[in-house]
Order: structure tokens, then sequence, then C-alpha cells
């Protein structure tokens, strides 16, 4: 089982640019959390300052209880793969798989057999890849020896700084799933930085939404999803029409956040506008239909079958016990 | 293109060695008496080559080392200043310098191969320290960072990453500083005073003590032969290191 990370009010100051402010995170042992924001938010500064690749200036961490804050990177019994692998390329893919066992002398012929197990557990065949050199491999076998480097030292704490930023959509979506199949089967305390959304929700029982150096929201997706602490995390967190309130009548501060699959056109809906339609976009199993109304473009999800086209003047709303209202 | 500039580049090598040509053809037609270096001689101008060059990549890896991860552009220009001198001017100030340790050690570095040695890696230490700096700063952070998370200390991540991934700047430095010390003249000349003797000291006689400008100008072709062999050795290692 995994060990629990604990952060306390942790900040780290680059200069006078402050990129985490006061941090306080909980991550359980054996737990899948996903550290999500944009660019900037300290994101990964945070996985560093867990890996101890980064002292923080102010706060503690914890690893499985145990105070860390002081320790070099090499004592703290993590693993982590880097957004752009760091893979040793004056080594082959075996002694590039080994270097953490080498490092702890494990004796030879369990550094081979165990090597064998990781490329086994990324789906490498070590028959075939043992010997090549990592820039004879393709995008989606280096990021497999770079999982496979991490996970051979049998880690009780697995840090991903967006492992998967530079691969085709395809080789990134069966990885994920690899991954989430890893940690059910090996039982790692998982932290995944990314920036994507559709990443966090499918690796992720729980996601911490970070901005600006600050932690926005955390818990499971369907909470950020239904109840967003803000209008940030409303709207990066999944599509979001948001409306002032004052607009709606809902009160004078704030703002009402409708999702876009809540918002009805034609049908029968306790909250009605109307508006005209500037744009129908097909998504497969839903249409994304944009419309103007008041000065404000509403989005709604609707049915493949709704008979809509851009230019028609509609009558449009939502259920109000579907809206959600935040302060800010 | 390339071609064409490497073609220029050869013509100006052969004119440059127009003259050495010449006398070569000369001695192959029978024309004089070709007089060889000794093996001792050759001997000694290849170890100092090669103790000058181990001794300056030594010394000048920590320097840019420092350089690289967090020198400032002083210190920078500090350490690559006596590029601004010129090699007689060094060679003088340092026969200063050994007479003051001298009179204060006792140790005499004027007219022996240790007072050489010390010389040439003063004068060769800017050019290992800039080429070195340049391996080193475009090194990429993680793999160390890799390496460190991976249970390395500082040191074992240093010599099972760090350096393995800058051999290419040192291999280059040792070529460039090999290269210049075999064919060093006034080092030894000055700090040597003529009792250190190398192929550089003995082309100077032929040409300028003997006026055998035919044994100098060969000589000199065999050591810029033996130079080009050595150059393509070490390029060879370069690249079976190189990633």
């Amino acid at each position: 089982m995994g060990l629990s990370v604990e952060l306390k009010d942790v900040s780290v100051q680059y200069g006078s640019f402050q990129a985490l402010k006061g941090v306080s995170l909980f991550v359980e042992g054996g737990e899948g959390l996903v550290l999500l924001g944009p660019s900037g938010s300290g994101k990964s500064t945070l996985l560093r300052t867990i890996a101890g690749l980064i002292t923080p200036t102010r706060g503690r961490v914890y690893i499985g209880g145990r105070d860390v804050t002081e320790l070099p990177p090499d004592r703290r019994g993590v693993s982590m793969v880097f957004q752009d692998l760091a893979l040793f390329p004056h080594l082959d893919v075996f002694e590039n798989v080994a270097f953490g066992l080498r490092i702890r002398k494990v004796p030879d012929d369990e550094v081979r057999r165990k090597v064998r197990w990781a490329l086994e557990l990324v789906r490498l065949d070590p028959d075939l890849f043992l010997k090549r050199r990592v820039h004879e491999l393709s995008g989606g076998q280096q990021q497999r020896v770079a999982l496979a480097r991490a996970l051979v030292v049998e880690p009780e704490v697995l840090l991903l700084d967006e492992p998967f930023s530079h691969v085709d959509l395809d080789i990134k979506n069966r990885l994920l799933e690899e991954l989430k199949i890893l940690h059910s089967k090996l039982g790692f305390t998982l932290i995944y930085v990314t920036h994507d959304r559709f990443e966090a929700v499918e690796i992720g029982d729980r996601i911490a939404l970070m901005k600006e150096g600050e932690m926005v929201q955390v818990g499971k997706p369907i909470e950020l999803y239904k109840k967003p602490k803000n209008r940030f995390v409303a709207e990066f967190f999944g599509e979001a029409n948001i409306v002032p309130t004052s607009a709606l009548g809902l009160g004078e501060k704030g703002y009402a956040v409708i999702r876009p699959e809540d918002v009805v056109i034609g049908g029968n809906a306790t909250y009605k506008l109307k508006g005209q339609v500037v744009d129908v976009t097909f998504l497969w199993h839903y249409l994304k239909v944009e419309i103007q109304s008041n000065g404000h473009i509403y989005k709604a999800y609707v049915d493949l079958e709704t008979p809509v086209s851009v230019g028609d003047v509609v009558e449009f709303g939502w259920d109000v016990r579907d809206v959600y209202v935040v302060e800010e | 293109m390339i071609k064409k500039v490497a073609l220029v580049a050869f013509a100006a090598v052969v004119l440059l060695f127009y003259v050495p040509f010449l006398a070569l053809g000369y001695y192959m037609s029978g024309g004089g008496v070709l007089k060889l270096p000794s093996m001792s001689m050759l001997a000694t101008t290849f170890m100092l080559a090669l103790v000058t060059a181990a001794i300056a990549i030594a010394l000048a890896y920590p320097a840019a080392y420092y350089l690289a991860k967090r020198g400032n552009e002083l210190e920078f220009a500090l350490l690559i200043a006596p590029l601004w001198v010129g090699t007689l001017l060094k060679a003088y100030s340092l026969l200063v310098v050994f007479s003051v340790v001298e009179r204060i050690t006792g140790i005499v570095l004027w007219g022996t191969a240790l007072g050489v040695v010390v010389g040439m890696v003063y004068e060769y230490f800017p050019y290992a320290v800039l080429t070195l700096y340049a391996a080193i700063e475009k090194l990429s952070e993680t793999p160390t960072q890799a390496a460190r998370v991976l249970g390395a200390s500082r040191a074992q991540a240093f010599l099972r990453v760090e350096l393995p991934l800058t051999m290419p700047g040192v291999v280059a430095a040792f070529i460039l500083i090999f290269l210049f010390a075999v064919g060093e003249v006034i080092m030894p000349a000055v700090l040597g005073a003529w009792k250190v003797y190398t192929v550089g000291s003995y082309i100077w006689d032929l040409y300028f003590k003997a006026r055998d400008f035919l044994s100098g100008s060969v000589l000199s072709m065999l050591l810029a032969a033996l130079s080009l062999l050595a150059t393509y050795v070490v390029v060879k290692t370069i690249r079976s290191f190189s990633i």
C-alpha cells in the first residue's frame, strides 16, 4: 500500500515570484490524485517540492507521516516520471531501467529479473528492447521506459509530471488506461500533474485544482463539476454558461453556472429566454448550439435530432434547479 | 556548398605547406640529408602534451561546471583572462613567479619539465574552460534530477549521469589542447630553458639556428600529419560517444 503525502502551508519563492502561496494538501496512501491547473498555476512546482527537487521557503512536507522537508530527493523513497522523460541517453534501455536498482546495489541476477518484470509491466517485450538505445525508440516506447524506470524500484509514491504530453492522443489514452491498471494492481500513491481536464478525470480519484500558486478546490471530479467553488473552477473544469446573477434576477452579487447539457431548446424549461442561434457544431453524440440572447452567448448541448440551424430564433431555457450560484 | 568550402580550406592548407612540399620533393629526389628527431624527443613532446591536456581539463572541469551552474559574467571573464595575454609575455611573467616560488619553497621550476607543464597548463586552461563550459551549459537538468529521485546521491548522479553526458566536451577539449601542445615552442624554450627539448624546439632550431630548411620543413609536415591522425582518431571516439 502506498504512503500518504501531506503538505502543510507550503510556499515557494523564486526571487520576487511566488510560485506557491501557502498550499496545503493531504493525499491518502494508495490514492490517485491529479494536480490540475493552467500553466503557471504552480502544479509542477508542488510536485517537485514533494520529490525534494525544490525546497519550500515555508511549510512542511510529510510522506507516510514522516517530515521529509529537509531530506534530499534520494532519501524520500518516491519515484517520478518527468515531462521531458529525462531518460539517460548514454545508456541502453536495460541500464536506464536498472538505474535505481544499481544505485541500491541490488545483486546482478535480481537486477535482470526486476528489469524484465518492469518492462513487462509497461508492455515492452524485454527480449526486443533491452539492448536498444533510447533514441532509437518511438515516443510512446520512451514513455514506457520512463515509467518502467520509475516502477522498477517499487515506489510507495509515484509522481508524474505531464508524462504523456508529447504523444498522440491514441497512445496517450492507451497509456493512461494502462497506468490506471498498474495503479490499482501495485497500490502506490499516485500524484499526477496535468493541464488537461480530460486526462484528469481519466486518472484521478480526486482532483486538486490550482491557480496562480494557490489551491482553489480539492475534491472528487463530480464535486468540482457540480459544486464549483468559483467561476474559475466552473470554467476550467468543464464547459459552463456563466451569467451574472443580476441578469437572471437571482440577486445582486455572484454568478450563475449553468452547464450546457442542462440547457434545453424549445422544451419545458422553468426559466425561459429567447435568442438567435449563431452556431451549430456536430460533436458525434450531441449538437453544440450557441445562442445569442441579451448580448450573451449561451452554449447548449442538445440531442442530434433537435431541429435547429444558424439564424433560427428559438426559445430556450433550463430548470432553475440546475442553476448553481457561485459568489466570485 | 560544403564541398566548396572544404576544397578552399584544403587549398589553403596546401598553400601553407608550399615550402615544406618543395622541401619534401627535394629530399625525395635525393637532394639532402634528413635529420630526424630522436625517440626520446618525440616521447617528451607527446608526454608533455598529454599531461598538459589531462591536467588542464581536470582543473577546468570544476571551474566550467561552476560557471555553467551559477557563475556570473565577471567570473567568466576573469577565468578566461589569460587569453588576452600573448604566450611569450605569459612565459616571462611565469619566470618571475618561478623565481619567487624557488626562493620561498626551494622547488626549482625553471628548466624542469614540471615548470614547462605549469606554463602550458596555464596557457591552455582557458581553452579547456570554454570548451567544457559549452558542453556543461547545454546539459539538461532533468536527467540529473531523475537520477537523484531514483536514489542517487549528488556524487553518484554526477559520476553516472552528468560526467558521461559531458564526455564529448571533455574529448573536444582534449583534442584542442593536445594539438596545440604538441607543436608548442615558446613554453619549453623559455620555461624549460632549452633543457626540456621538444619536437617544436627542434624544428625551431633547425630553421633558425642550423638553417636546415629541408629537415625543418619535413619535420613540421610530419608533425602536422601526426596531429591530423590524432584528430581523426579522437573525432571517431567522439562519434562513438555522441548521443
